[in-house]
């Protein structure tokens, strides 16, 4: 007898709860001719998440693994993605008023970020005479150099240079992976340069 | 003819800043930095709207004399908001210019990098306190 053709179109990226496990059907699909093998396939459990919040891999080795321990006498084969990246992220219980406060602080920065900017690039990059501008549209005095608005802008520059290229902290393992955007351009940055060489090394 | 010129040139001028101002931002990609930040992707299309009716309210600010009468408190929080923007927007556009990671392999610096980033934290603020104190943009 032949050998059943299978084949696994994996996903590339899946979010899944935190104590939760999923079936071959969830991170790809199974193409096969015949209903009752398929059907099994789809089924088998490929990974179960614990209780942390993090971030994981599949790869295909695991897969194919786990379904020849349960069905032999096919040919399996994977197309798509080489591995699945798996976020596993709790339900969180929704604080209302946390939420609240970080949506507000987001639109009030770019609000003003935005109004700030704008006005800086009518005024040719004047920042004095903008502050002079936005003081008297927000306390109508005619203020020469208005100190009380300038020196808090001064420290938000250092706040909003760090909030831009600090890690996040976090009791969360899955928020701690993520990168900030220098361990991303420095990535970019190799990826680059090994490409360069390895052209130069073809030639 | 002497109000339609004025008219369409001038709107022109406007749309081609308006969409300026918006791909730069897009292309500084300081909305998803604050959203993964915050941790709120969901907020997008508001923070978008926020955004241009900002623009849009604040241009005809720039046109007018009008005025409101705001508490000081409120004009220091304001100013803060202002530099928190800023912050992010000079930040994010020395990331594009790849600058910091051409430095930090050359000099190979790979762990306390949070000190490099110290550094640059306060120098703005040194560099832009230095700007208005002695007021060298006149």
């Amino acid at each position: 007898m032949d050998k059943e053709k299978v084949y696994i179109v994996l996903r590339e990226k899946l979010t899944l709860d935190t104590e939760d496990y999923i079936c071959v059907k969830d991170i790809g699909k199974v193409y096969c001719l015949e209903e009752k093998i398929r059907k099994p396939i789809e089924n088998i459990q490929v990974y179960a998440s614990s209780s942390i919040e993090t971030w994981d891999l599949i790869d295909p080795t695991l897969i194919a693994e786990k379904i020849m321990d349960r069905i032999t006498n096919i040919d399996l084969s994977f197309l798509g993605a080489s591995d699945v990246l798996l976020e596993i992220k709790s339900k969180e219980k929704e604080n209302k008023v946390f939420d609240f406060v970080k949506v507000l602080f987001v639109s009030a920065t770019l609000f003003f970020g935005a109004g700030l900017g704008i006005m800086y690039f009518h005024e040719d990059v004047n920042m004095i005479n903008v502050m002079e501008k936005l003081y008297f549209s927000f306390t109508g005095i005619n203020e020469e150099n208005p100190l009380i608005m300038s020196i808090p802008y001064c420290i938000g520059i250092g706040v909003g240079a760090l909030i831009f290229s600090s890690r996040i902290r976090s009791a969360s393992k899955r928020r701690r992976m993520e990168p900030d955007p220098m361990d991303i351009e420095l990535y970019l940055y190799n990826k680059d340069m090994e490409e360069y060489i390895m052209n130069e090394l073809r030639k | 003819m002497n109000y339609i010129l004025p008219i369409v040139s001038s709107f022109s001028g406007g749309l081609v800043a308006g969409g300026a101002f918006i791909s730069f931002v897009t292309l500084l990609e300081i909305f998803p930095r604050l959203m993964q930040f915050t941790n709120t992707d969901k907020y997008q299309m508001l923070y978008e709207s926020i955004y241009i009716l900002s623009t849009i309210a604040f241009t005809i600010l720039y046109f007018s004399d009008f005025y409101i009468r705001l508490n000081s408190i409120l004009v220091v929080i304001i100013g803060l908001l202002f530099g928190v923007y800023l912050g992010l927007f000079s930040s994010a556009l020395a990331e594009i210019l790849n600058v910091l990671p051409v430095i930090l392999k050359k000099i190979k610096i790979k762990r306390n990098m949070k000190f490099v980033f110290y550094s640059l934290a306060i120098g703005k603020v040194a560099g832009a306190l230095y700007y208005f104190i002695f007021k060298i943009g006149g």
